[in-house]
């Protein structure tokens, strides 16, 4: 029996189907890379999905065709990658000889007790950071001494001196803010993490080697410099706490007195604004009354004109 | 730059507060003080012929 001849209905269907087959293929096999490239930049995706469409218009593509580009995706990928590395600056930290040698003990905990004192007078947290990162541990003495020989806010007021305190401090907190002094302290917490691992030997302890000890080190180093928020906060409260009372005091006097002084100009601005609309207003009431081309007369003054 | 040009440049904005060193600061707020003092009177007064006006006015109407 003669095969029936198809309609050209029929034709156009088949024609469709075949066609929704191929561009599910493509799509499928897009798939992939898709996933794989998850961690790309939005415009690789989006540049991506324009080949997916371009292809799927042109209705015909080969393997050799995707496999070209697959290795235009995978050269764009690498090029992001490395662009990507590129803001990235390695940490370089080396472990002190000194903790690795268990001989070397007193030296370790003479170091620490150093460091310790600087984080509980809240020194400057940037300045043990720095020296944690170049272990450059010669600079311990030299701060210890300018810290000592530093007239600190805290110290020169006395218990008598409570308000004063309280006043300077809730100064303090305005100058700085409530962000930073979060930061600050979240920061003081990793810097403690380090003098932990330091102090308590726990690389001892737990039998951690020395490229696992960078490891930590190193992490918990770098997030804490790497912090700009962190950076301008210890920079903040290390020459905060630079000034001697008296200073502080002026600072915030000063602070006060600009404070006054934008008030005031706020207020001047105000009221001026407010007397030039009024003088405005009266001038033109008054020329409605007594001028030339005045719309109200007073009663028995005369005929309107 | 004497207080004067000081103070024109500051209400114009042209300079900003941090400009100024904490003497500056100071010396312009006696000096804008002494501005608003006399911008207070004379909003009064402007207030003062307003009520006088409004007043005649009604007058008017009685």
């Amino acid at each position: 029996m003669p095969k029936k001849k198809k309609s050209k209905k029929e034709e156009r269907e088949e024609r469709e189907e075949l066609k929704k087959q191929r561009l599910a293929a493509i799509a499928q096999k897009r798939e992939e890379p898709i996933i794989q490239i998850d961690s790309l930049s939005e415009s690789l995706r989006e540049e991506d999905q324009r080949n997916i469409e371009y292809m799927a218009s042109e209705e015909s593509t080969t393997s050799a065709e995707l496999d070209a580009d697959e290795k235009i995706i995978q050269k764009e990928k690498n090029a992001y990658q490395k662009e990507m590395d590129s803001f990235r600056e390695p940490v370089i930290y080396d472990v002190p000889d000194f903790l690795l040698d268990s001989e070397r003990e007193d030296e370790r905990r003479e170091i620490m007790e150093k460091l310790k004192f600087l984080l509980k007078h809240r020194f400057s947290l940037i300045t043990i950071a720095d020296i944690l990162e170049t272990n450059d541990y010669s600079k311990l003495d030299e701060i210890i001494e300018r810290k000592e020989s530093t007239y600190t806010a805290i110290e020169k007021y006395s218990a008598e001196e409570e308000k004063s305190k309280i006043k300077l401090f809730s100064g303090f907190k305005r100058v700085v803010g409530d962000d930073c002094s979060r930061i600050y302290a979240e920061q003081e917490d990793r810097m403690k993490a380090v003098l932990t691992i330091l102090t308590e030997g726990k690389y001892f302890k737990e039998g951690l080697d020395a490229e696992e000890l960078t490891k930590i080190i190193e992490d918990i180093v770098a997030s804490v410099i790497d912090h700009p928020e962190f950076n301008l906060a210890c920079q903040i409260e290390a020459e905060f706490m630079m000034f001697d009372a008296e200073r502080a005091e002026k600072a915030l006097a000063d602070l006060r007195s600009r404070a006054e002084l934008k008030e005031l100009l706020g207020e001047l601005r105000t009221i001026s604004r407010t007397a030039a609309e009024r003088a405005h207003a009266y001038s033109v009431m008054e020329k409605l009354i007594t001028g030339r081309d005045r719309k109200i007369i007073p009663p028995g003054e005369g005929e309107e004109r | 730059m004497d207080v004067r040009e000081k103070k024109e440049k500051l209400w114009k904005q042209e300079i900003s507060l941090v400009d100024l060193t904490t003497e500056e600061v100071e010396e312009l707020k006696k000096s804008f003080q002494k501005d608003l003092r006399l911008k207070k009177q004379e909003l009064n007064r402007i207030n003062k012929d307003i009520r006088a006006m409004k007043s005649k006015i009604e007058s008017w109407s009685n």
